[in-house]
């Protein structure tokens, strides 16, 4: 397959040969499977040769500084764009060569949820049934029972907070009972509770088989959310893959300790056996060139702590029995781990350097 | 989030319970709009409160208030004010009714053609995986459903108030002082000439001066003059006559179709632009600027383009009850003023011409529309 082919318009009838040629080609089990997909705006180039692979049943983030294009893709997934080049495929289906069939179930939000403003909630949903067909009109009321939204159904959704639009916009995505929903920027316009059931229902939802790809510039939304992440940034897509490989989680264990002296500290533990560094707001203790050796007194000097083996739980026991038979004051331990900030923020500063 | 809100979340109703049951019937793709499909634009359209009321003034209260106000006043002072309606009112209130329904018609259509998109739904729709062509097919039976049923309700209200609040329907026209008998045919009209020799001749000046000196004269003259003199007496009789019901009928069709035209063309202009006010304005100034100058009089070299205006075919098309049918400017003209009879106006187009006009108004801007709204990014 060529993956550069440029795509016909939505709707454009393709033969079923050729349909079926390419439904071959994308029958790996994927959620979403983009390859080599590309959509310039005039010079701008939104979406650059990004290859995404969406597995199913898990909740997928698509995270992204803003303006990194990750509206852009989801349009062009949903054929509400045209690509200018490359191949996709949800569910399997290619699109949007068997747009109609591929869709079908499929739910997506894109950019913020509006609606007619004039008719109430449960009419803008019948809007939309009617344009769905088959059983969408009898899951009308338990869409509206699950996002929470059935008391305010019969109200104009020109009276609707952000959040009910939000919810109201989901209630829409499960009219198709779908197996993947493809939600653009969720969380927007939730408050805290919100978020939080937000959350809980989307993990619902990916418990029930159903995959979520959701985007976001929320970094610790998407890591509490969701299984994989792809990283994006001025359209192309830097890194994809389960987040405890960004985050290291489940590899090493590693504590963080407080105390006065955290490079008096990291000598007693390296003598004991154990890989300690002292970090100090980001750089080691070698890089931030301490004359004397000590950091004592210095405001962000940590001492971390790792090991190959063993949990993180284990690991603070024994370092902090080392450290209290040593005579070493201790504040706390606690487990030390990489956010996905931390990896995001990593990234994007390298990338910044190179650039 | 409400408490109650929140057990929702956690325990509402899955909508997995409603697996489609095997292979679905899937017609997704399809470019036929399913009834629902319809029937929930309809109700998208009806909702629109300030859409509404104004189509209705402008369809149904804008007749009820020129009847009531005219009605009242012959009730207070019958013998300065007639009664509410007469063969002339029921011209003057079609004339006004088809300028402001071609208006009000053209705003619906580009109203519908452009909210789901200014309101964002649009790209709820597509993400349906519907076929955009049958998204938008559905807003022609749903505004024309709306539209032709209070074009409908107001013309039915001029009907009956012309019929049951009118002038005591006469039983002769008066040509020239001389009273003929009414609802005569052409051959009907030959024989009473002929029985009241003296009077038709002086009622309608055919033969000279000396109209019965000569019976045969009088026979040649009838004979050469008749369809023209019948012309004068159906002519005539119209405007002393309450509009039998097959006028009523022919003028009613008329206006239905004049809705019918200025709503698909407003709704293909909307789409195509995407952008309602520039629609309407645009088609204002179609219906009464361009179209009342250019069906005025033939402009050499250049007629033929004049005749593709819609507004003058409809000109052409209307029907004898609502006054000359040439030269009048379209239903626009009303606005701003009637050319009125005595404009040369257009040379007439054929029939078929006419149909192919109409026709290609309709479907040529209904193609328009829809390329664009299955072209559009969504």
């Amino acid at each position: 397959m060529n993956a550069r082919s440029a795509q016909p318009r939505p709707d454009t009838p393709r033969s079923d040969d050729q349909a079926a040629d390419r439904s071959a080609d994308f029958a790996h089990g994927f959620a979403v499977e983009t390859r080599g997909l590309t959509k310039h705006f005039g010079p701008n180039v939104a979406v650059d040769q990004v290859d995404l692979r969406v597995p199913r049943g898990s909740a997928f983030g698509y995270l992204g500084p803003n303006g990194a294009g990750k509206t852009t893709l989801i349009r062009t997934l949903l054929g509400l764009t045209t690509a200018d080049s490359g191949t996709m495929a949800l569910l399997g289906i290619p699109v949007p060569q068997r747009r109609a069939r591929a869709l079908a179930r499929v739910g997506a939000i894109v950019d913020e949820p509006r609606f007619h403003g004039h008719l109430t909630g449960r009419q803008n949903l019948r809007l939309l049934a009617a344009a769905r067909g088959g059983l969408a009109g009898q899951r009308i009321a338990p869409a509206l029972e699950r996002v929470g939204l059935a008391d305010r159904a019969d109200d104009r959704v020109g009276g609707y907070s952000m959040g009910m639009r939000q919810r109201l916009g989901l209630a829409a995505c499960l009219l198709g009972d779908p197996e993947l929903l493809i939600l653009d920027e969720p969380m927007n316009g939730l408050d805290p509770a919100g978020m939080h059931e937000m959350r809980a229902l989307i993990r619902d939802l990916v418990e029930e088989g159903r995959t979520v790809m959701l985007s976001s510039h929320l970094l610790d939304e998407i890591e509490r959310t969701c299984d994989a992440v792809a990283i994006v940034d001025h359209g192309t897509v830097i890194h994809q893959g389960p987040i405890s490989d960004l985050t290291g989680a489940g590899k090493n264990a590693a504590v963080q300790v407080d105390c006065p002296d955290p490079q008096a500290a990291a000598g007693l533990l390296k003598a004991a056996g154990f890989t300690a560094r002292v970090d100090h707001g980001g750089a080691d203790a070698d890089e931030a060139g301490a004359e004397d050796g000590s950091s004592a007194g210095q405001p962000n000097s940590t001492l971390i702590v790792t090991s190959r083996t063993g949990t993180s739980q284990d690991l603070a026991a024994e370092v902090n029995r080392g450290l209290v038979e040593a005579g070493v004051v201790v504040y706390g331990v606690r487990e030390a781990r990489t956010t996905l900030e931390d990896w995001f923020l990593s990234v994007t500063s390298r990338l910044g350097d190179e650039q | 989030m409400t408490e109650t809100a929140s057990t929702a979340f956690d325990q509402g109703p899955n909508p997995n319970n409603l697996r489609e049951p095997g292979p679905p019937a899937d017609r997704r793709g399809s470019w036929l709009p399913s009834p629902a499909m319809i029937g929930t634009k309809l109700l998208e359209l009806r909702k629109r409160r300030a859409l509404m009321i104004t189509t209705l003034v402008f369809t149904v209260g804008m007749p009820v208030a020129v009847i009531g106000v005219r009605e009242l006043f012959h009730l207070f002072d019958p013998r300065s004010y007639g009664p509410a309606t007469d063969p002339g009112i029921f011209v003057d209130l079609c004339g006004v009714m088809a300028s402001f329904g071609f208006i009000i018609a053209a705003a619906f259509g580009a109203t519908a053609g452009t909210t789901d998109l200014t309101d964002g739904v649009f790209r709820h729709l597509v993400i349906t995986g519907r076929s955009r062509l049958a998204l938008y097919l559905a807003r022609i039976p749903a505004g024309l459903a709306i539209l032709l049923t209070l074009t409908g309700a107001g013309f039915a209200i001029v009907c009956l108030a012309t019929v049951y609040l009118g002038v005591a329907q006469p039983t002769s026209v008066d040509e020239s002082g001389v009273d003929v008998p009414v609802h005569l045919d052409q051959a009907r009209l030959e024989d009473w000439l002929q029985q009241h020799a003296k009077q038709g001749a002086t009622a309608f000046g055919f033969v000279g001066d000396n109209p019965v000196s000569s019976p045969a004269a009088f026979e040649q003259a009838l004979g050469q003059n008749i369809a023209t003199i019948y012309r004068e007496y159906v002519s005539d009789e119209a405007q002393t006559l309450d509009p039998g019901p097959g006028q009523m009928t022919d003028a009613g069709l008329w206006l239905e179709l004049d809705a019918t035209i200025a709503y698909t063309v407003g709704l293909g202009f909307g789409c195509l632009i995407g952008q309602r006010t520039v629609a309407t304005i645009s088609m204002i100034v179609l219906e009464v600027i361009i179209t009342p100058m250019l069906a005025k009089a033939d402009i050499p070299h250049f007629v033929n383009v004049q005749r593709l205006l819609v507004g003058a075919v409809m000109d052409q098309l209307r029907p004898a009850v609502l006054g000359s049918a040439i030269g009048t400017g379209g239903p626009g003209s009303t606005l701003v003023g009637n050319v009125g009879p005595g404009q040369p106006g257009l040379t007439p187009t054929p029939g078929w011409a006419m149909a192919a006009i109409i026709g290609g108004w309709i479907i040529g801007w209904s193609v328009i529309g829809a390329r664009r709204m299955m072209t559009r990014d969504a």
